[in-house]
Order: structure tokens, then C-alpha cells, then sequence
């Protein structure tokens, strides 16, 4: 795999340009107006936003900011104003007129394009700030949705497979090889240029070069926070003290975060162009990718907004923004992302040759000859028979017992049920568990029981496991008396205080408390 | 001038910065020698034009410096009460001594002397008569003996929580830093830095203890803690009991061997020469581009085009370098294209290249 990328990246700098890593994107593009570009800025040193640039693709962002990002009352109303854009667009309950149902079908995927993975992390400094904050005034209500929504985007984008939100940089380098160092291919600007930059490699490197001094990450140049926006903050500071800020400050500091803002939006926005118009499809295998992120939307998030406003639906649960603190959620949400991770190969694979050649060389597919079709079934029943011929040389990760799809036709399975090491071959018994009656997709198209196969080459993906992970989430819950309950059904730490400077507090609810019902 | 020597002597105190920066490419002399003789490499990378991209923020420095300050403020309350909480003090702790110079939020101390003084006196009182001694120590300043770093090394460790048992005081170090602990999600290269800092403040400590003959009344506590602040508020973030043998020990064996390189690269005449000279020292010594060099190193761009015009696969990446060692760029691009491979090294990086 190392010298896959070694190899691509060699060619890249032959070309002169980024290649294509793989024959089809791995992650859903949806069309414009269902996916909002979203980039902040902030202050250094703090952690909430600065300014924030949101809007859909190929509409006009909105672009707000604050005079000084370190005053929590205005910065409240800046993330009330955003918080509004951004449920509505992500249609979450109690905030819109039409929220996502528990089976949305896969056109109804929305999206959230972030510059990089330091926006992602903005995303968790809301979900801090606002999920279970006690200020607000008349925004209160929001801005705790605000961050309980920003908390499950946050997490799910840990999770293998997740749809919802997309970092530009990283869906760029999983998409292209870059004739470059992997620490400056994290910048947008440098991959862009490199990107769309015509001429030869000299000149897309020139500009690469070039985009990469101007900033993307939230946080700004120290250059310009010193040079362009130091004195203008302290000036209206010192006006503010006095009771009359300066308007001209104001507008200065404005106009210097709104360049800011709008640049890290448009680099955001022309990724997704790129992407969407690009040469390279999407794999078809997203759409089931799709799915399984509508059902982690509704049960992590759209349910718990549910029963926010109407108790009588049940308990809500809402997440700590640092950890579970619960350890049967824990347990369960391990188990998720463990069946997520294991099951994603498996949806892309079937239609992304590259990728299948990337399995060919770890050893998770491999092509065998097959050498005899037998039916060890009687009366009635099917059970077809292979034993197929693999080359001793080439890398495999077979066990006896494996499961193995054939490549092409996901759907059909066949177990491995002996193992032959032979001095120059390896030869394997399969037995069909899955669709053995059905004419397979790939090759020539038979059922497995017909002689036709003996002969053929036959490519097989290693299968996994993940629906039996899936299972064991689900009962991780009922296992009050089970061996682990100790760790899963363990009591929860008590609430922490968080004091700020002025002396008032929030106080950090753990949802235990949440869930029994107690008075907060 | 007279600006260039106050950078150079203000960065002479930054003992731990300059120790840092070196572990970062330990392989280039360039480094090296900016490291040992404090020459910064910004005002190096100035010299032959290029624009230094590395630098601090004044709201970054504002806020660093209001947190501390609020972390200190009546007695160390909120700091305490954090370190109470999470067992690195016991309940009812009380006392702080403020070693702090003035210039850096501190009241009483006015010079980098008086504050070696007073750290010092600090150490032997505390041996001697450790009962009733300050819970919480601001900003001790120590200098490291046997000459590592030449010429001197000064270090001001953060902050020192003390614990009294059985008549025995129990020395902890602690790191400070801004950044929002965000639990699991914390990023996890400024975890290691604040760690790898703890870790030199423990050996550095520990050294100046030996030396001041007090190892025996003294227990400098192998763990230590790290104070960040919880995201979006000015409170701290304690995480106690963080292990720093392996810091500590990176920090012994970081300090030896950047004497032992010293030794190798730097000239007698360095100690007597102006800043220019150093300069041009540091620009004239040989360089080892790797990629960690973008992340601190605002000579980067200049290696990089060396780099280039070496035909180096580094500018591909440590991945690439690793992968085709020795063999060029042009070369390895030939092999790609079917080359014909001139021994065995190249047939089976050429083997290797066009597997699937």
C-alpha cells in the first residue's frame, strides 16, 4: 500500500500534476444547493468563532463576524444567526418545517463542506460551548441545539464511512496522488493550485508554492492578527470601555475577517466543484454508505431532538462533548464505528478496480483457477462446491473458515472450508452460502452450480464480519448482568463546574443524570 | 545590531525552546548550530530574504499571559482548587510563592539573578525545614550545571506543586499551556509537546537538586501534571499523573547528545563571534531536509530548492525518500517507465514500484 502511494506519487511528479488515486470517489457529492460551505475564523488562543462564512455552493455566502471574538455575549449571537442556517439547511427537528424522516432515501443527503480538519474542530468547540450552556437569553434554546448538533457532527466524522460532513482537504487527498509532501498537501490552497493550475509542473508548483503562504486553518496568520487587526481591536476595546466603540474600528476589523472568511469559502466551494464536476464518479457503493449515515443521523441526533421538545417520545440522551461518561453507550458506539470500519471495503470495492488491485496487494482478494463444481446437495437442496487452484506466491490472508464474495457480485458468499498448501499452489475447497442458486454477476455469469465455472478465473474479496458487530452493539445494552457489566453499566462521574472569567458558571450535565430524569 | 543581540540574548534564556527546536531535525547542523549558539533561524532566514512564516499571535501571547495570570491570581485559588481536585494537592493545600520576574506578571522579582537566587534558597529551605512550605511554586528559575547547552542553560519551569509526607517534600512538575483540553479529542501533537516540555523541566530539576546536594531530603516526583483550559473559558484543565520517566529520559539523552554534536560542529572562535558571523555560520553549515523542516524551520524553502536541484526524492515526501533511499527522483521515474535496472537494488525497487 506504502508503495502504491510511493508509485503514485512518482508518477504525479512525471505528469507534472496530481493522478487519481483510485477509479471512483468514496464519499457522496451531493448537488449544490444540499451542500453549505461552512469556514471559520477565530482569535488566537480562543476557541470559539471569530467570524463564520456559511452558505450553499454557487449562492452567495453569508458572512458574519464580531468585533472582538473573545466577547462571549456577541459571539453567542453570531453562533445564534448561524445556528439558524445551519439546522434549517441540515433539517433537524424542531427547526424546520420539514426534518429528515427515519428513512430519508439517499437524495435527501446534506451536506456540510469544511476547509479542513481544524474547521471539523470548531465543530467540537461549539459542541463545549453551547450544548449544555446556561446563557444565551432568547438564543439559549438555539445555541444548545446548535451544539448538540455540532457534537454529532464532530463524532460521526470518526466514524468509517460517515457522509454528513465532509473536509475538503481530505476528501481532496483521498481522491489525488500530489507530487508533494504529504505536510503540505494538508493545505487546500496548495492542493488546488496544484490542481487546477495549468501548465506544466514548474508553474502548478510556482502557484502551489504561492497559495500555501495565505492561511486556511481558523486560525489567521499571526502577520495579520498583528499588522491588520491588533490595533483596530484594541481601539475598539478602548471605545467600548468608555460606552461607545468605534464604528470605524468595527467596519476596519470587519473587513479584514470578511477577506479572511470569504477566502477559506471560496477554496471550500471550488473543492467541491472540483469534485463534483471533476473526471472521477462517485463509486455507486456510496449509496449504501448513504444509508447507514440517514440511520446514524436519526438515532444519534434527529430522535434526540424528537424527544427534546416532547418528552413523551422518551429519555434524551445527549452526549457528553469530551466522552460517553456511560459506559453501555460507549460500548455500543464502539461496537458501531468497529462494524462500520469493517463493512466499508466491502461497499466500495465491487466497483473501484484500483481498489480492488490495492486488496490484490495486501492479500485481502485474490484471483483463483477454478478446477471442479460439485452439488453436495441432495434432494431438494443446492449446496455447491469449488475447489479452486490459487498461486503459491501471491500474498493471501485466507483462513479456513473465511468468507469470501466473489468480486463483482457482492450478495453471493462462500466459506472457505479446507486449505491445501501445496509446494507451488494452494489449493482451496469453497462451499456457496448465499444466493447459490442465483447466476453469479461477474465472469461468465452462471450459477455457482454449473460446470461452466471449471476453468475460469474467478477474483474473490475477503468478506467481513460486520453485521454480526452490528448485532453486539445492540445487545452490549441488555447486558446489565453480563460479565463486562462492571465496565458497561459502571455508575457515572460526578457533574463538573465550569467557572468563567466574570465568576458565573456552567455547569456540565453527564446524561446519566439526563437519562434517570433528575432535576439538572 | 544592538536588535540582533538583544533577540540573541533573549533567546539565550529560552533554554527549553532552543532544546525542542533541535529535537525537531537532530540530523542537521544548521539546526544545530542555531540551537547551540542562539542564533534564531527566523532572523537567519531574514538574512538571505526570505519571509519568516513562523511567529506568535498578540492575542495568542494576551491570552496566554491572562490565563496565567488568572491561574496565579490570590494565592493561586483557581489553579489550586483544580490541582485539589484532581489529587495532585491535598484538600485545604495553602501558599504560594511567586517566583515569577516582574515582566512576566510576577510582583517581587525584578532580575533573572534574583530569581536564581531565590529559587536556590527556595530548594535548601525546603529541605531543611519542609514543613509549612508554599503548596504552589510560580515560575522557579533554574540553570542547568555541567555546561549543557554552551555556554549557559536557564530554565523557569512553570509551575511546582509541593506535597509534604512524613517530612519529606514531594516535588511535581507542571506545564501550562492554553490550548483546550478536549478530552480524547485533544490534539495529540500538542499533548506530546506539553509532555515532552514537563519532561525537561523534570530532568532539568532533578539536575539541579543533584547538584545542589539536596537528592536525599528532596523527591522529585516521577509524574507530573499538564494545566490546559477547558474550550471557550478561562478555567484550567488539570490532567494529573502523567507519566514523565520516558520525557525525562528523552530530555537526559536529547541534552547529551546535542553536547555531543556541539562538540563536532561548533568552531572555538564561535563563542567570541558577533551575530553576522553566527549567522553566516548557521547558513553555511550543511542542511538535512526531512519534512518535519516545514513545520518549524523557516529555512525550509531554501532546502527545499536544494532538494529540487539534487533531483532528491524528499521532495516527494519522507515516505518516498525511504522508499527509493539513494536512488534519484529521474531515476526511480525511469524505473517506473521500464527502465532497464542496473544491479539488483534497482530491479527490486522496480519489482516493488510496479506491483498493483
Amino acid at each position: 500500500m506504502i508503495l502504491r502511494t510511493v508509485a503514485q506519487k512518482l508518477q504525479a511528479w512525471d505528469k507534472g500534476a496530481p493522478v487519481a488515486r483510485y477509479e471512483t470517489l468514496h464519499q457522496a457529492v451531493v448537488p449544490p444547493d444540499q451542500a453549505m460551505v461552512v469556514a471559520f475564523v477565530r482569535m488566537a488562543g480562543e476557541s470559539r468563532p471569530w467570524g463564520v462564512a456559511w452558505g450553499v455552493v454557487g449562492a452567495e455566502p453569508r458572512i458574519e463576524n464580531v468585533p472582538d471574538g473573545r466577547v462571549r455575549d456577541d459571539v453567542a449571537v453570531l453562533c445564534a444567526d448561524f445556528a439558524e442556517g445551519l439546522l434549517t439547511h441540515m433539517r433537524v427537528h424542531n427547526w424546520t418545517y420539514d426534518p429528515v424522516g427515519k428513512s430519508a432515501a439517499a437524495g435527501e443527503l446534506r451536506q456540510i463542506w469544511l476547509p479542513n480538519g481544524q474547521h471539523l474542530a470548531m465543530l467540537h468547540q461549539l459542541n463545549y460551548t453551547y450544548s449544555q450552556t446556561k446563557f444565551g437569553g432568547t438564543n439559549q434554546n438555539i445555541l444548545q441545539a446548535l451544539g448538540r448538533l455540532s457534537g454529532w457532527m464532530f463524532r460521526d466524522c470518526s466514524r468509517t464511512g460517515h457522509q454528513h460532513v465532509v473536509d475538503a482537504t481530505r476528501a481532496l487527498s483521498s481522491a489525488f496522488a500530489f507530487p508533494a509532501q504529504g505536510a503540505r498537501t494538508a493545505h487546500l490552497g496548495y492542493q488546488l493550485a496544484w490542481l487546477e493550475t495549468p501548465g506544466e509542473r514548474d508553474s502548478r508548483m510556482a502557484a502551489a508554492n504561492g497559495a500555501e503562504q495565505l492561511t486556511v486553518s481558523p486560525t489567521m496568520d499571526p502577520s495579520v492578527e498583528r499588522e491588520e487587526l491588533s490595533d483596530l481591536v484594541e481601539s475598539w476595546q478602548a471605545g467600548r470601555r468608555e460606552g461607545a466603540p468605534p464604528a470605524d474600528a468595527e467596519v476596519g476589523i470587519s473587513d479584514v475577517l470578511e477577506e479572511e472568511l470569504a477566502r477559506r469559502w471560496r477554496l471550500t466551494e471550488k473543492a467541491y466543484q472540483l469534485l463534483a464536476n471533476g473526471p472521477i464518479p462517485v463509486n455507486p457503493g456510496v449509496d449504501s454508505l448513504i444509508d447507514q449515515a440517514h440511520s446514524e443521523f436519526w438515532f444519534q441526533h434527529q430522535r434526540i431532538e424528537l424527544r427534546q421538545n416532547d418528552p413523551s417520545q422518551g429519555p434524551a440522551f445527549i452526549a457528553h462533548p469530551e466522552t460517553d461518561y456511560h459506559g453501555s453507550s460507549a460500548a455500543s458506539r464502539y461496537l458501531i464505528h468497529a462494524s462500520n470500519d469493517e463493512g466499508y471495503g466491502g461497499h466500495l470495492i465491487h466497483h473501484d478496480p484500483a481498489l480492488f488491485s490495492e486488496s490484490l496487494a495486501d492479500g485481502r482478494a485474490f484471483v483463483v483457477a477454478v478446477e471442479q463444481v460439485a452439488n453436495l446437495g441432495s434432494g431438494r437442496s443446492t449446496v455447491p462446491v469449488w475447489v479452486v487452484v490459487l498461486d503459491g506466491e501471491v500474498p493471501n490472508r485466507i483462513r479456513e473458515n473465511s468468507r469470501l464474495v466473489p468480486y463483482e457480485s457482492r450478495g453471493h458468499q462462500a466459506t472457505v472450508t479446507s486449505i491445501s498448501v501445496l509446494e507451488d499452489r494452494t489449493e482451496l475447497q469453497l462451499e456457496w452460502t448465499t444466493r447459490k442458486t442465483r447466476a453469479l454477476s461477474c465472469g461468465i455469469g452462471a450459477k455457482p452450480v454449473d460446470d461452466a465455472w471449471i476453468g475460469e478465473e474467478v477474483a474473490f474479496v475477503l468478506s467481513d464480519a460486520a453485521d454480526l458487530t452490528r448485532r453486539r452493539s445492540q445487545r452490549v445494552w441488555a447486558a446489565k448482568d453480563g460479565p463486562g457489566a462492571w465496565l458497561t453499566h459502571g455508575k457515572a462521574p460526578a457533574p463538573l463546574q465550569i467557572t468563567y472569567e466574570d465568576d458565573t458558571y456552567d455547569l456540565l450535565v453527564d446524561d446519566i443524570t439526563q437519562i434517570a430524569g433528575e432535576p439538572a | 545590531m544592538s536588535e540582533i543581540d538583544e533577540v540573541r540574548q533573549e533567546a539565550r534564556r529560552n533554554t527549553r525552546g532552543r532544546f525542542e527546536q533541535w529535537a525537531k531535525n537532530p540530523t542537521c547542523a544548521a539546526n544545530t548550530l542555531s540551537a547551540v549558539h542562539n542564533v534564531r533561524i527566523d532572523i537567519a532566514a531574514r538574512a538571505i530574504g526570505l519571509t519568516p512564516s513562523f511567529g506568535q499571535s498578540p492575542f495568542a501571547i494576551a491570552r496566554g499571559n491572562r490565563f496565567e495570570a488568572g491561574l496565579f491570581y490570590d494565592e493561586a485559588a483557581r489553579l489550586r482548587a483544580a490541582l485539589e481536585r484532581k489529587g495532585c494537592l491535598p484538600e485545604g493545600s495553602t501558599g504560594l510563592l511567586d517566583l515569577r520576574l516582574r515582566m512576566n506578571g510576577g510582583t517581587k522579582v525584578t532580575s533573572v539573578d534574583e530569581a536564581l537566587q531565590r529559587t536556590e534558597e527556595w530548594l535548601r529551605n525546603l529541605a531543611s525545614n519542609p514543613s509549612g512550605a508554599s503548596s504552589i511554586v510560580a515560575a522557579p528559575m533554574i540553570k542547568i550545571p555541567r555546561g549543557v547547552i554552551l555556554p549557559e542553560a536557564l530554565l523557569i519551569i512553570d509551575v511546582i506543586a509541593v506535597q509534604v509526607a512524613e517530612g519529606h517534600a514531594r516535588l511535581q512538575v507542571g506545564e501550562i499551556k492554553v490550548f483546550p483540553d478536549r478530552g480524547g479529542h485533544t490534539d495529540p501533537r500538542q499533548l506530546a509537546t506539553a509532555r515532552a516540555q514537563a519532561g525537561v523541566y523534570k530532568h532539568a530539576l532533578t539536575l539541579t537538586v543533584e547538584a545542589l546536594g539536596l537528592i536525599e531530603e528532596l523527591d522529585i516526583v516521577s509524574t507530573g501534571f499538564l494545566v490546559f483550559t477547558w474550550p471557550g473559558s478561562n478555567s484550567p484543565s488539570v490532567r494529573p499523573d502523567e507519566d514523565l520517566t520516558y520525557q525525562s529520559i528523552r530530555a537526559e539523552r536529547g541534552f547529551l547528545r546535542l553536547e555531543e554534536v556541539a562538540q563536532l560542529i561548533v568552531r572555538d572562535d564561535d563563542f567570541s563571534a558577533d551575530n553576522p558571523t553566527l549567522i553566516q555560520r548557521v547558513l553555511d553549515a550543511d542542511t538535512d531536509y526531512s519534512e518535519s523542516c516545514l513545520s518549524f524551520c523557516d529555512l525550509a524553502p531554501r532546502c527545499h530548492q536544494v532538494a529540487l536541484g539534487a533531483d532528491d526524492p524528499i521532495v516527494l515526501g519522507a515516505e518516498v525518500k525511504r522508499a527509493l533511499g539513494n536512488t534519484s527522483l529521474s531515476r526511480a521515474i525511469e524505473l517506473l517507465g521500464g527502465a532497464t535496472p542496473a544491479d539488483n537494488r534497482e530491479a527490486d525497487l522496480q519489482r516493488q514500484l510496479s506491483e498493483p
